[in-house]
């Protein structure tokens, strides 16, 4: 048995950026996920590229996505195209952002 | 995959001697403060002003720029930095060096120590120079953010070496040169050739970063870069080689248009900002900005009458409203951030962590701004006037306000969480 996308996006969800204090799926910092039997592959940027907290994102959902049952690896892609922008997050950022 | 936070980067301890022995001498500056007032009447440069001067610029601003650069260069460069003892020692022989330095300054039958404080200095500038060329010449991909950087490195070099022969000049009297004019290359080299190009290099790095702001133009932070290297470089050269009065103000007509246009590009990046918020760090940066553009209208009032009022009130302004205001601001971003790094970082997904803006005790940042506004504002109009009482009473807001800037060094340092 597999988890489902949904799963590795809830998980993602406890990544909190210390920063701005969203969850980076809420964010839209995770471009997409698939699981293909035990291995999650997940493809996310960042706010921007300057991040110092470039390294540690990644490991945090990387560690997120491994507490899951059923998931033995997790490979991550870091990318800039797109570029995030504030268009990508929910509404509940844009709104406490008062976008 | 590159580990730039964890590998590349010094480690906390070393940004975080700089960042504490800046506060410490910040403090001390604002002592010195209250000694400048009779110069400010008198001849542009004497002792008590070179004294604070040398603990406000060299002590706060330069310590706080080192310590930042440490920590921003591999994140920036994506290269890590050459070498970490360098900057180790290159701290220690800072600290003393200044030390010395001001000590000579402040007490005149100890004149010597100003050469030989000098030279320590000098030779710990030479460290971090020689620390920034080599990261740099492991960088494959340049922007402009690393142009800003490199080119401001290469001015202090400049600058500072113009400083130790003054310095020798002045303890043995060797060399035959014209030591007023030495002396404001040497300024001009350090604060628009250093400081100034390093503000605005990692302004586009970092206020972009926490004000989420994407997808503008930088043309104008680029056109600013070509005009403010040409013209920092004519205005040394006119006053080191004796060249007539035009040139020196074409280099400053060119080093205050690139200063206007880096305004200007602040200006756009900030209306396309995400992040609406006003706190702390965003009042700091008006004021700061403000108090650039009010610094630029008096250096060029300055030029105009020739009075000297005009030139105090242009650097108190470009000290204390838009250099202080705009490392403070920064600071409740940075130290927040890598005192969260060394301490809650690893508890993440363990345990509650808080977040970045917890650790800054956020009611005392707004009386600390508030007052800077205030006594800055003061401080400049006892210049103008000149009100020797407005300027003491501005003097000790400027003090009261950096006390809260430590009592948040502190609250920072020793945040331990809810739990």
């Amino acid at each position: 048995m597999t988890c489902s996308e949904h799963e590795v996006y809830q998980a993602i969800q406890t990544v909190i950026d210390p920063e701005v204090g969203f969850d980076i799926v809420s964010l839209g910092l995770i471009y997409g996920v698939r699981v293909e039997g035990e291995d999650v592959y997940v493809r996310m940027t960042l706010s921007t590229k300057g991040c110092p907290l470039h390294e540690l994102m990644q490991q945090w959902t990387k560690e997120a996505v491994l507490k899951l049952e059923n998931v033995a690896t997790c490979t991550i892609e870091l990318v800039w195209e797109p570029a995030w922008n504030i268009s990508m997050a929910n509404d509940t950022v844009k709104q406490a952002l008062g976008v | 995959m590159r580990s730039l936070a964890t590998e590349m980067a010094p480690p906390f301890a070393l940004v975080a001697h700089f960042f504490i022995a800046a506060v410490i001498f910040l403090l001390l500056s604002t002592v010195a403060l209250f000694e400048v007032y009779p110069d400010l009447s008198g001849y542009g440069i004497s002792f008590s002003l070179a004294s604070f001067a040398h603990l406000y610029l060299l002590g706060f601003v330069m310590m706080v720029i080192f310590g930042a650069m440490y920590q921003l260069l591999p994140v920036v460069l994506e290269i890590p930095l050459f070498s970490k003892d360098f900057a180790y020692v290159q701290f220690y022989a800072y600290v003393i060096g200044l030390s010395m330095m001001v000590t000579g300054f402040r007490y005149l039958e100890w004149h010597l120590l100003i050469a030989y404080g000098g030279f320590l200095t000098y030779m710990s500038i030479a460290i971090f120079c020689a620390n920034v060329f080599l990261t740099f010449y492991r960088l494959e991909k340049n922007s402009i953010v690393s142009s800003y950087l490199l080119m401001g490195t290469v001015f202090l070099a400049v600058a500072v070496t113009l400083g130790i022969l003054l310095g020798f000049v002045l303890a043995h009297g060797m060399l035959s040169i014209d030591i007023d004019a030495w002396v404001k290359a040497h300024v001009i080299g350090t604060l628009f050739g250093f400081v100034m190009m390093i503000v605005m290099g990692v302004s586009m790095v970092l206020i972009p970063m926490f004000s989420l702001a994407h997808g503008f133009k930088d043309r104008y932070i680029h056109a600013a870069l070509f005009l403010h290297g040409i013209g920092v470089s004519v205005a040394i050269l006119a006053l080191v080689a004796a060249l007539p009065a035009v040139v020196f103000y074409a280099g400053i007509g060119s080093v205050l248009i690139s200063m206007g246009l880096y305004l200007f590009q602040m200006g756009i990046i900030f209306s396309v900002r995400v992040r609406k918020q006003n706190d702390y760090w965003v009042k700091n940066l008006f004021f700061s900005f403000l108090s650039l553009l009010g610094a630029m209208v008096m250096l060029l009032l300055f030029f105009i009458e020739t009075q000297e009022r005009y030139l105090f009130a242009a650097a108190e302004l470009f000290f204390f409203g838009f250099l202080l205001a705009f490392i403070v601001g920064h600071l409740y971003k940075i130290l927040p951030f890598l005192i969260w790094y060394k301490t809650f970082s690893p508890l993440v997904g363990k345990q509650k962590v808080p977040l970045l803006h917890q650790m800054v005790h956020t009611k005392s940042a707004d009386i600390q701004a508030f007052l800077l506004f205030i006594s800055v504002v003061c401080l400049s109009i006892a210049t103008l006037l000149p009100l020797q009482v407005l300027f003491y009473g501005a003097s000790l807001g400027v003090m009261s306000s950096v006390v809260l800037v430590a009592f948040n060094v502190v609250y920072a340092f020793t945040y331990k969480g809810e739990n």
